[in-house]
């Protein structure tokens, strides 16, 4: 067999190594056709919704220049300038400068950000919008380009500076401090925190992740710190030396509430008068055992120590002390060892509202169809609507399609992912959207971003759907269109040889 | 037959979710993290090395002092601030023949290679991303001395665990007093993997691609022939009324028999088989053993022909997913006792110790000479890499979960297709040429 391979295969070169000629080219030529038949259809279906269409196209299609004015009426140049999809360029920029939304374009993360691109717009440019752009090729350069543009309020919570010791000494005047001080991105260290001490918010320093805080750091400037603040920040790692220096100074509650300190049974022994123990019987991160628990037993506040979610929770536990349990609080508990039969067990203790809306429920168990069904009373329905865990199914939306809260139904992404994601697929989604059509809320449905929306899909919910919503998150196939097809199209609706469009502009 | 990267070892694994894998790697360390950017550092992982530091982590990090790099929105005085090293190479340390990013973590696991795409404004485009990772302590403590060495840093101190230290101390390569041939040497042995690794990951892309097409010609095959068929006669019907549509049914009828052709050549391609992920890992694993020892780059001029013919089983076998004909092609590949020519970098590095100066330029000219074939290689491999999964098939095959769900929805695009070209012949009335056009 000669070699069929047409030039410029990407497949062909390695066609010797591992992949067969002959596969390589029925790879070539299968994926080519089917690309055509995609493109085809996909041109059939936006000329059958031509409302669709102009939403899709505005929001992902990469528009060029020629399009843009073809057009430049019918478009909604705000949306517009906050599209990903545009082949942005100083030119186009300059083409429609009178077109374009210039607050949406100073926030959009997609333009070529160079200090060319913004002298050359500067007049027109969202300077405060423009300080907060993560996006721009911040550079102490492009600081000092501007300096006198910018909003140095925004720039000092801006963590995506290239911050330094000298960029803060060097602009003193126009820094807002308070901004600065909440910031994680500074260089912080004693020098630059000593240096300016009086201009420091100490509320912002003392919540500032970003301090590399130790026992030096904390000694230092122990006179000025918040220490509420102090106390709920997650970078410091206070042992029992530093906890006991300044134990006058912490706020204990909100050390009782961490986690992230080095939990021990001693450690929680030789503070047993200032530990807040409402707060330290609802953490999880304390070394939890039944010694703990009998040990400090009439301390523990029993309400708290029910919503724990420490690892350490069995039926045989909660059989002990089931007169002291807060049931309430049980009943939202994710770290419940849960089962039917636990369910079962305890069904005139649970609070039954909580339990509905308990995302741990063991709904993927055996026994749970006959739970659900066997307390249909009881249940919350708008809970077990809103539930990721439950085995979504046609048949289990079906058996319980009275109960359910519809509304909450519609906006319950792992829904519409699980009935897709079976063995019938979109066929199965689309079935069942079909089936309750006038149950579901439509807008919900439309702006669902965990639908997986397609070309079929769409066609069988057409009639309801709201195209504004779905072209908000779905491109449906409209960047594969060769720009001569979407002009086309667009001329068509123009002429009104195609459904008639809706002048969104 | 000499190995000729005893200090390195073979690659563990090819990574293409790359910073993910490196990210959960510096969120582990235990003790040092060393890093040597060929370029400047990308925010997420210079943002990882400062949280590093704040765990008391020893924090190096090295790059060339281009502008680019240091007038970077990075805040470097986050790191040194707080007791990380920066070292300022010379802005020429750009230039050189290095690979992207190196990073030693605990100085026993070293990554080299390029972040994921776009992850770096200052990325450099003749690089496919990708980081191997080696879990070889010895070749870690060795890149650890070529960083060290080139960015002035004190040694680091041997934190590595004895017990992990699976090849003897003498396998690793000494620095000599300025370090030339044996940053030569190194550079050679990451590079030698970097293919090694791109290769492998070529073959399994491969495999893959041929797996899918099986699972494809067996779900579409013949519908998609009638369909050709179909839309060639369609046209060859409209060229007769219109010599404008003569241009495209003729493409038609090309392409129609183009894949009659390739189908026929089916037979003779036996089928992939599917793989568990144990038995995937065992096939790699195989895989980059075998390569190793019959890659015709490898080998003497005598033994080309014989290694061209194992390495061509072996992708065959590997294609077919077949771990029986890889142990079988392991016996011939030891019977065939191919003579390398890659120079045994261990010896080499010993033999600088001990050679005058100008056997010295003599051994540093070749290693250079190496270094640049090994790079030229491992550029053909990234652009053959590059190739394959820029393939509509490629995309099409790794961004469908469920590869049958997705042949279902092909073939009810291709029977609506074959119903409109019944309906027009029916119909007699042919539509307009131009509307068949994609």
């Amino acid at each position: 067999m000669s070699d069929p391979t047409p030039p410029g295969s990407a497949l062909r070169t390695l066609a010797g190594q591992a992949l067969t000629v002959a596969g390589a080219r029925r790879l070539d030529l299968v994926a080519q056709t089917l690309e055509d038949v995609q493109q085809r259809e996909t041109q059939a279906f936006f000329a059958r919704h031509p409302d669709l269409l102009l939403h899709c196209v505005q929001n992902h299609y990469p528009l060029d220049a020629e399009l843009l004015a073809e057009h430049a009426l019918r478009w909604d140049w705000r949306r517009l300038s906050a599209s990903a999809a545009i082949p942005w360029s100083l030119d186009l920029l300059s083409q429609f400068a009178d077109c374009w939304d210039w607050d949406s374009l100073s926030k959009n993360r997609h333009l070529p950000w160079s200090p060319a691109l913004l002298q050359a717009f500067s007049p027109k440019w969202n300077w405060g919008l423009l300080s907060g752009n993560p996006a721009l090729p911040w550079s102490l350069e492009l600081l000092e380009s501007f300096a006198p543009l910018w909003d140095w309020r925004v720039l000092s919570r801006n963590a995506e500076l290239p911050w330094t010791g000298a960029l803060i000494t060097g602009n003193t005047h126009l820094w807002d401090w308070v901004g600065l001080s909440w910031n994680e991105g500074l260089p912080w260290n004693l020098t630059l925190m000593t240096r300016f001490a009086e201009r420091w918010d100490w509320t912002g320093l003392s919540a500032n992740p970003g301090l590399p805080l130790d026992a030096d750091m904390v000694a230092e400037f122990a006179g000025l710190w918040n220490w509420s603040w102090l106390s709920r920040n997650t970078q410091i790692a206070a042992d029992a030396q530093l906890l006991q220096t300044y134990a006058d100074h912490w706020d204990w509650t909100a050390l009782s509430q961490r986690r992230l300190l080095r939990w021990t049974p001693e450690l929680i022994a030789q503070f047993a008068a200032r530990w807040d123990w409402h707060a330290l019987s609802a953490n999880a991160a304390l070394p939890w055992d039944q010694a703990l628990l009998e040990q400090w037993q009439d301390r523990w506040d029993w309400q708290a120590l029910s919503a724990n979610t420490a690892p350490w929770w069995s039926e045989a536990l909660l059989e002990r002390y089931a007169d002291q349990w807060d049931w309430e609080q049980l009943s939202e508990n994710l770290a419940l060892p849960w089962s039917a039969a636990l369910v079962a067990g305890w069904v005139d203790h649970w609070d039954w509202d909580r339990l509905s809306w308990n995302r741990a429920l063991p709904w993927r168990q055996e026994g749970a169809a006959a739970l659900l069904q066997a307390h249909a009373a009881r249940w919350d329905w708008a809970g077990l609507s809103q539930s990721e865990t439950m085995p979504w199914t046609a048949d289990w939306v079906a058996a319980c399609a009275d109960h359910w809260d519809w509304e909450r139904l519609s906006a319950n992404p792992a829904l519409f992912a699980a009935l897709a994601g079976g063995a019938a697929g979109v066929d199965a989604l689309a079935d069942c959207i079909d089936r309750y059509a006038d149950r579901w809320n439509w807008a919900t449905l439309s702006g669902q971003i965990g639908l997986p929306w397609s070309q079929t899909l769409y066609q069988r919910c057409a009639a309801q759907v709201f195209p504004h919503l779905v072209a908000q998150h779905q491109d449906l196939g409209a960047p594969l269109l060769p720009a001569d097809t979407v002009r086309t199209l667009l001329a068509e609706v123009d002429s009104g040889e195609i459904l008639p469009g809706i002048n969104l502009a | 037959m000499t190995e000729p990267l005893a200090g390195a070892g073979a690659p563990q694994a090819f990574f293409t979710q790359e910073w993910a894998q490196l990210e959960d790697a510096l969120a582990q360390a235990r003790h040092s993290v060393a890093v040597r950017c060929k370029n400047t550092v990308v925010r997420p992982l210079f943002d990882a090395l400062v949280q590093c530091r704040r765990q008391g982590l020893a924090v190096h990090l090295a790059l060339p002092d281009t502008g680019a790099s240091r007038h970077s929105a990075i805040a470097w005085e986050r790191l040194s601030a707080i007791g990380g090293l920066i070292a300022w190479l010379p802005a020429s340390a750009s230039q050189l023949a290095y690979p992207p990013l190196v990073v030693v973590v605990d100085g026993v696991q070293v990554w080299t290679g390029k972040l994921s795409q776009g992850m770096s404004p200052l990325d450099d485009a003749a690089e496919v991303p990708g980081l191997v990772r080696w879990d070889a302590p010895a070749f870690a403590q060795q890149t650890r001395q070529v960083l060290d060495h080139e960015a002035g840093w004190m040694p680091a101190p041997d934190t590595v665990p004895t017990e992990r230290l699976a090849q003897p101390a003498s396998t690793a390569l000494e620095l000599r007093r300025d370090g030339a041939a044996a940053h030569q040497a190194w550079l050679a042995a990451v590079l030698h993997n970097h293919a090694l690794a791109t290769q492998a990951e070529i073959a399994e892309t491969q495999r893959q691609m041929a797996l899918f097409d099986h699972a494809q010609e067996q779900a579409l095959g013949a519908l998609m022939r009638e369909y050709l068929r179909g839309k060639a006669q369609y046209l060859q019907q409209l060229a007769l009324q219109d010599r404008a549509a003569q241009d495209e049914a003729h493409a038609a009828q090309q392409r129609w028999d183009d894949y009659a052709s390739a189908q026929a050549a089916q037979d003779a391609d036996t089928q992939p088989l599917p793989l568990d992920a144990d038995a995937l890992d065992q096939l790699k694993q195989m895989y980059r053993k075998l390569a190793m020892q019959c890659h015709p780059d490898r080998v003497a001029d005598a033994d080309q022909s014989r290694a061209a013919q194992l390495f061509q089983s072996l992708q065959s076998s590997y294609r077919r997913g077949d771990m029986a004909a890889l142990y079988a092609l392991q016996e011939s590949v030891a019977q065939a006792g191919l003579q390398f020519v890659a120079p045994a970098l261990r010896d080499a590095a010993h033999a600088a110790q001990e050679a005058q100066p100008e056997q010295d330029a003599a051994e540093e000219a070749a290693l250079q000479a190496r270094v640049r074939a090994l790079r030229a290689a491992l550029a053909q491999r990234h652009d053959a890499l590059e190739a394959l999964r820029t393939t509509p098939t490629w995309r099409t095959l790794s961004s469908q979960p469920n590869w049958d769900l997705w042949f279902a929805q092909q073939q009810q695009h291709l029977q609506a297709e074959l119903e409109r070209f019944a309906l027009a012949f029916q119909a007699g009335a042919q539509p307009q040429a131009a509307s068949f056009a994609p």
